[in-house]
């Protein structure tokens, strides 16, 4: 095999990957629904992307009855419903809804409460659109404007997997 | 080679005049080899703190980078650059003669690159911080072909971090795989060095497989046996690492079975083979508590024992001072750390001293006959000491 045959194999091998990796994320934003969350910020520094806001929604905190069968990394659908302009929390599934707007998500971890009295689990669930990059100095902004709450911009497919746009 | 110049000159092999042209001849090349060395050195360090930058400069994600107002804009100007750059090295490399060294250095620079472009999509479309492994692996996916198409020994060492990378920063490995994931990880790497493919036709590429996984293979093992982590999770069973385990013994046995002229193969499959089977055994959770104590204990002790006695056995047979040296920096670790493990009482301790010291006599009478057996195969030659 000549260098240039290689050449041409490696450049079209890595222009494969990036239409892949770009057409799996684009294909939400082009045909996702948007939909608006409540959202309070936190701000971290990934050291190969740079600094971002971690956004934590009211949908990340679910209670549910102590006695039902969520497990940690439970793949989970929260049915979402429309409030003023706001998308709130409706219900809970583990299995795909029939109907409804819905959003795919993870149990990333239980907290259990131990008062007799509450009959009741939270779950703390990822929907992977909790962080949303941003310039240094921009996402210090972010923070400061979001630190009483704000609202999130998503798109969100039929299939319940979202991608963050923007923060208001 | 001086002294050896010198040498000649004295038992009267060569004459005054042919030392000096020898001498000056080696002079040159010594110039021309530091000459050498530092511009690669150059290139090198040059290379990578562009590729640094580039991926320090996604990270920034600033005005200049939002000077291409869309998204496509963005991801097309770094895979345009990213592509430049592997083309100009091809160049360099292939068609311009004289800058060969340039385009090394550029392909190995537009295999930096195109990590920042995987680092710029997953930025653009906010993808989680959790998924670095994914970005990892998709940059270790770009690299291999280039390392193993062009034969590149640098880009396959950025390979392996990438692999060290992306496997450490798999979601929930822990869960899955619990206290046996570096093992996995170590016996993954030695496999793939084993297979008869690329033992064969990248055997340049193979020493650094095998020191890593050697290393984690090690340092883990004694971990375990200071920590008893095997014990202490012994009731826990972890199908995963299980399942890992039985398949990478199954991969073992194979390039065991396509490679069995290999005298040197059959060593380390017995080794390997045995710490997937030790591993496994304490994976499924099924011996008796007590008995598992002892066994585990006895079965680490022999796992570090095969590791520092197969270092120094295939260290001297191929006269390799790396290996030796390695085995000897073990050797060491390992005593120290059996010093203030194995007990509290000065007599056991003296006890496990006279023990140790003859067990390491009769290593150095065995080496020391296996070095004779070398020099007698080598007709007597004059072998350098280690």
């Amino acid at each position: 095999m000549s260098n240039k045959t290689k050449t041409l194999i490696i450049l079209g091998f890595w222009l494969v990957l990036a239409l892949f990796f770009v057409a799996v994320n684009e294909k939400i934003f082009m045909t996702g629904d948007e939909i608006r969350l409540k959202v309070r910020p936190v701000d971290p520094r990934d050291l190969l992307r740079g600094q971002y806001v971690v956004l934590n929604y009211d949908i990340s905190n679910v209670d549910v009855k102590k006695d039902t069968d969520f497990k940690r990394n439970d793949k989970v659908y929260v049915i979402l419903q429309k409030e003023r302009e706001i998308h709130v929390f409706k219900e809970i599934s583990a299995h795909i809804p029939t109907n409804g707007q819905y959003i795919k998500g993870q149990v990333d971890y239980i907290r259990w409460n131990y008062d007799k009295d509450k009959n009741f689990k939270t779950l703390n669930i990822k929907y992977g659109i909790e962080n949303l990059f941003a310039k240094e100095k921009e996402a210090k902004e972010i923070e400061k404007r979001l630190t009483k709450g704000g609202v999130a911009v998503i798109k969100l497919d039929k299939q319940g997997r979202a991608k963050v746009l923007r923060v208001e | 080679m001086k002294k050896h110049i010198k040498k000649w000159l004295e038992k009267g092999y060569i004459d005054e005049k042919q030392a000096g042209i020898i001498l000056e001849d080696i002079g040159e090349e010594e110039k021309r080899n530091a000459r050498l060395a530092m511009n690669i050195t150059l290139y090198t360090i040059g290379a990578i703190l562009i590729g640094i930058g580039a991926i320090s400069f996604i990270a920034a994600n600033d005005w200049l980078l939002r000077l291409f107002a869309s998204r496509f804009a963005k991801i097309f100007a770094s895979l345009f650059v990213t592509f430049g750059c592997f083309g100009l090295g091809y160049w360099f490399s292939y068609i311009k003669t004289g800058f060969k060294r340039l385009g090394s250095v550029l392909i190995f620079l537009s295999t930096l690159l195109i990590g920042g472009v995987w680092a710029l999509i997953g930025q653009i479309y906010n993808l989680p911080t959790e998924s670095n492994c994914g970005i990892f692996f998709l940059w270790l996916l770009s690299v291999l072909p280039v390392a193993f198409l062009f034969n590149k020994k640098d880009i396959n060492n950025l390979s392996i971090v990438l692999f060290i990378v992306t496997y450490f920063s798999i979601p929930n490995t822990y869960d899955t795989l619990a206290h046996l994931s570096p093992i996995v990880f170590a016996l993954i790497l030695y496999n793939f060095a084993n297979i008869p493919l690329i033992k064969n036709n990248f055997a340049h590429f193979t020493p650094a497989y095998k020191a890593i996984s050697t290393v984690v293979l090690f340092f883990t093992t004694l971990v375990m046996f200071c920590s008893g982590a095997l014990i202490d999770n012994y009731e826990t069973i972890s199908t995963p690492a299980i399942a890992t385990l039985s398949v990478l013994l199954i991969f073992t046995l194979i390039n065991f079975t396509l490679n069995k002229k290999d005298d040197a193969l059959k060593a380390e499959t017995v080794i390997l083979s045995g710490i997937s089977i030790f591993y496994t055994i304490f994976g499924i959770n099924i011996i008796n508590f007590e008995i598992a104590a002892v066994v585990n204990t006895i079965g680490l002790n022999i796992i570090l024992a095969a590791i520092i006695l197969a270092l120094y056995h295939f260290g001297y047979k191929a006269q390799d001072s790396r290996l030796v040296t390695r085995a000897n920096f073990f050797t060491l670790v390992y005593i120290s750390v059996l010093y203030f493990k194995i007990s509290y009482h000065f007599l056991d301790k003296a006890l496990f001293f006279f023990l140790g010291g003859v067990i390491l006599l009769s290593l150095g009478i065995y080496l020391e006959k296996q070095k004779k057996g070398l020099k007698k195969h080598a007709g007597g030659g004059n072998t350098d000491e280690q």
